[in-house]
């Protein structure tokens, strides 16, 4: 017994250090297996604080450049409100108040925190559960797609962006609306993304345009992903091998816009009938 | 001795600010990410207990994961920095050397050492951060390149830092 304590005393150094490799290895291995970040990460209210005063420093750097991308948008925007169409039969009645039912809210942030040369990126926002952030939440920009909520305090919340190993959406070509495939990030370029899972009968073409499909509750149709950058057959495979230009610009993304979907809670109390039913 | 442990805090400090507000925030090229901040793990004083060196990396790890988003890697490969500083020490200084106490920077070391031992460590911290932030074999090659790039970026940082900051300690 004596000398298994000599033995422990004299490699002290060896178990203390198992010890805390042991502690930092649950911490990445529970990040890989629960699929969202759960214990170090930037949602935390002390971490938040201080990237937010960093943000609020280096935001007035790009403000000329981020002001021409929201006004793009409104004119976009503006594109399609009621307002700029007239009624072309003289015998339409419109009632907007019926016809039109709001599925779906935005909440605006701003990113106070981004990376996009790791494997999995994530971004901080600086609005919270206060505000009515949830998991799972989407999360799109001026120019499109951007991400997804995984953690949130009460004042802060962290989305892995589309430049994330674990991320999927589920894209919709333009032209053949039957087709949806897999929107995936391999790690290469913050510039371009992929997309599996498309049958080769399928004809892409080059320079098309990519949106969301309405398959996913968390971001509405129609957003914009990127445009077709290359088509190439999968060797041996039967889908084609297709690489996206990302429409939103990872490396200086300010102002995004948080997703709230009124009919989500619907859809999730009917799917989970659908589970404990059976 | 509680200056000397003021002046390391004030310098981790310096060092963690430095990393998160301004290195991770600056996108040069996705094969350049440097990680400056393990300076403060590689100047502790060379005779530092090794349970201390080895908490202290862990701890300023996870405070670098906690900002940076990366779920426990720093963590990881700063206990293993602490680790390998250790094992490095012991077997390149001689005994009398290591008593002396005092914090292996440019101006207190042979040069040629101090750079090997910034450039050693500094790279195998990289290739393990990459390492574990793939989680995979995948692109090994590209993976390797880049933390070779990150690496050699980061130490011309350090070895910079190193010669404008450190100053010759006399006995503490």
């Amino acid at each position: 017994m004596r000398n298994f304590f000599l033995f422990i005393q004299r490699y002290s150094h060896f178990f203390i250090f198992l010890i805390l490799e042991s502690i930092a290895f649950y911490f990445i291995y529970s990040f890989h297996s629960y699929h969202h970040a759960v214990v170090l990460n930037s949602s935390n209210n002390v971490n938040g604080l201080i990237i937010q005063k960093r943000a609020n420093i280096t935001k007035y750097f790009s403000l000329g450049a981020e002001n021409e991308r929201l006004q793009l948008e409104n004119v976009k925007l503006r594109k399609q409100v009621l307002e700029s169409y007239y009624i072309d039969k003289g015998d339409t009645i419109t009632n907007t108040d019926t016809a039109f039912r709001q599925k779906f809210t935005y909440i605006p942030g701003n990113v106070i925190q981004n990376s996009t040369d790791l494997m999995n990126n994530y971004l901080t926002i600086d609005k919270g559960s206060r505000h009515g952030i949830k998991r799972n939440m989407g999360v799109i920009g001026p120019q499109g797609i951007v991400g997804r909520i995984v953690a949130t305090s009460e004042n802060f919340c962290v989305a892995m962006s589309v430049l994330n190993s674990k991320f999927v959406a589920t894209p919709k070509l333009e032209g053949n609306t039957s087709s949806t495939g897999k929107l995936i990030w391999k790690g290469e370029s913050p510039y371009f993304a992929q997309i599996e899972l498309i049958n080769k009968f399928n004809i892409v073409k080059k320079g098309s345009t990519i949106r969301t499909s309405n398959y996913s509750p968390d971001f509405p149709e129609n957003i914009l992903i990127g445009k077709v950058a290359e088509v190439k057959p999968d060797k041996g495979g039967s889908f084609l091998k297709i690489k996206v230009r990302l429409s939103s610009n990872f490396t200086n993304l300010r102002s995004v816009y948080i997703i709230n979907n009124l009919q989500k809670t619907e859809l999730e109390t009917l799917e989970s009938q659908l589970s404990n039913g059976n | 001795m509680a200056i000397s442990i003021l002046r390391h805090l004030f310098s981790f400090l310096i060092l963690a600010g430095l990393q998160i507000l301004i290195l991770n925030g600056l996108d040069i090229s996705s094969y350049i990410n440097p990680l400056v901040f393990i300076l403060f793990v590689l100047l502790l004083p060379v005779n530092t207990e090794i349970w201390l060196c080895l908490l202290l990396g862990f701890m300023s790890g996870a405070l670098v994961d906690g900002l940076a988003n990366t779920y426990g890697i720093h963590a990881f490969a700063g206990t293993a920095l602490g680790y390998f500083r250790y094992f490095y020490i012991k077997y390149t200084l001689d005994k009398e050397e290591i008593e002396r106490d005092m914090t292996p920077n440019i101006r207190n070391m042979p040069k040629s050492w101090h750079f090997f031992y910034i450039l050693i460590a500094t790279i195998l911290y990289h290739c393990l951060v990459f390492l574990l932030e793939s989680f995979t074999l995948v692109g090994l090659g590209s993976l390797l390149l880049k933390a070779l790039c990150s690496g050699l970026v980061a130490t011309g940082v350090m070895l910079l830092i190193g010669f404008l900051f450190s100053r010759k300690t006399t006995n503490v």
